[in-house]
């Protein structure tokens, strides 16, 4: 007697768990696609700089007068930055902040090497 | 003519003014896009006229200007997004590229050796001085979130502070040749407008959309709040200038007046307001206030306005 005056609320609970339940299976699916196509991006951009300091350095190491002396070091640090960028979640790091530290190192390595250049996607919008 | 001095020129608002650190005269950028130089002409300092007006280097608004410690070269940045830098009686040696847009304000370091820019880019850039004209780009740090409005050295250390539209000032020094931010700060509520040392470094004044200006105090740990003063304006405050000679600071803002404040470091709650200057410029936005550094002359007080005129004001308390 007592279930049945509880009928409604019961159901509503139930209905409430299996929702939480659903939620975190199609929630996860959405972050992990999410997930894979900014890491793409990521490291699309970060391809591009790996390619951009490689070549540059062994430029600049065949000219060395050429170039004001911070170029080699600031180029070298943006491929170190580049290449030791973590592939792995790690809630510790902030993969964007850490992200606008290698586009400053670009663009002070661009500025010391006179060139323009910038990594466009045209599909990313970034705010 | 007494005392406000009326300074007729420019033809678009007057956005900075900028005074040498070594003789008495200063230097204004305004949205004509050109840039003006001011003298006194009679010794009792109530004319003072434009010596020159330079007007052919930047193709936007010039938004600010600053001085070198030496008061022999002249930094001016720009709307088009470049910085222009002048030496020699006011010639252009350097035009420094690599913001994507808006510059918005520039600052030299104490030694005048490091230069900072900062833009609606979010970013700020350091130059070194390499001599003859010749810049060297050592760092572009990119972590406001948002447009950057004003930078200001340390007077003495190689520590540079900026502000921004993300409501936070953050403070940078050099590890090594790496620039980084080692502390931000985050007590005001809305855009941070602008911000200035106190002569000794020890003391950071900044003011805001949020109408209060904060003076804060540097620790081992670095800045911290020591004294506050909310709706110091009743709108936006634009700017702030503390003395290099006494302990009064200055802002004005978009409700068309302009403060005095003395700060006294040893009181809990240090500021308090001496004087109110309504209607300063009719009913125009000031958007600079500026002391005179020199010793001779600490009661001058200059003021820029959306009305296109400058004003030279004798303070006296």
């Amino acid at each position: 007697m007592e279930d049945l005056i509880h009928l409604e609320e019961m159901f509503h609970e139930y209905g409430r768990l299996d929702g939480i339940e659903q939620g975190q299976k199609s929630g996860l699916l959405e972050g992990k696609v999410l997930g894979l196509e900014k890491g793409f991006d990521f490291a699309k951009e970060m391809g591009y700089y790996i390619a951009f300091s490689e070549h540059w350095i062994s430029i600049v190491e065949q000219n060395r007068v050429a170039y004001p002396e911070r170029t080699l070091k600031q180029l070298n640090n943006l491929l170190d930055l580049c290449l030791t960028f973590h592939t792995e979640n790690n809630l510790n790091i902030d993969p964007l902040k850490l992200m606008n530290n290698v586009r400053g190192k670009f663009k002070a390595a661009c500025s010391l090497l006179k060139v323009h250049y910038s990594y466009s996607d045209t599909q990313a919008l970034n705010f | 003519m007494g005392m406000p001095v009326e300074l007729k020129g420019h033809v678009d608002k007057v956005w900075q003014i900028s005074w040498s650190p070594t003789e008495l005269l200063f230097v204004s950028c305004s949205g004509d896009k050109s840039i003006r130089v001011w003298k006194p002409s009679k010794p009792d300092l109530t004319e003072w006229v434009c010596t020159k007006t330079l007007d052919s280097a930047h193709s936007r608004t010039i938004r600010s200007l600053a001085w070198n410690p030496d008061g022999n070269i002249l930094a001016s940045c720009s709307f088009d997004s470049t910085t222009g830098i002048w030496e020699k009686e006011y010639e252009l040696v350097a035009t420094l590229e690599g913001h994507e847009n808006e510059v918005k304000c520039v600052s030299w370091s104490a030694s005048g050796t490091l230069l900072a820019t900062c833009s609606r880019d979010k970013s700020v850039w350091i130059w070194e001085a390499m001599g003859d004209g010749d810049f060297e780009c050592i760092g572009v740090l990119q972590e406001h979130t948002q447009d950057v409005k004003s930078v200001a050295w340390h007077p003495h250390e190689e520590i540079l502070a900026s502000a921004s539209y993300d409501d936070t000032i953050r403070l940078w020094k050099d590890d090594d040749g790496d620039w980084f931010s080692f502390q931000t700060l985050t007590e005001h509520a809305s855009t941070v407008w602008a911000i200035d040392f106190d002569k000794s470094g020890d003391y950071l004044a900044s003011v805001s959309d949020d109408q209060s200006l904060i003076v804060w105090k540097r620790s081992s740990s670095g800045y911290e709040v020591h004294s506050k003063y909310p709706n110091l304006h009743q709108r936006t405050i634009y700017s702030v200038s503390w003395s290099k000679q006494n302990n009064l600071i200055a802002t004005c803002g978009g409700d068309n007046s302009f403060c005095i404040i003395e700060f006294n470091p040893d009181a809990e709650n240090g500021l308090t307001l001496k004087k109110r200057y309504e209607s300063a410029h009719g009913d125009s936005d000031i958007n600079c206030i500026s002391w005179c550094p020199l010793g001779n002359n600490s009661d001058l007080l200059a003021t820029a306005g959306d009305d296109h005129l400058i004003r030279v004001w004798k303070i006296q308390l």
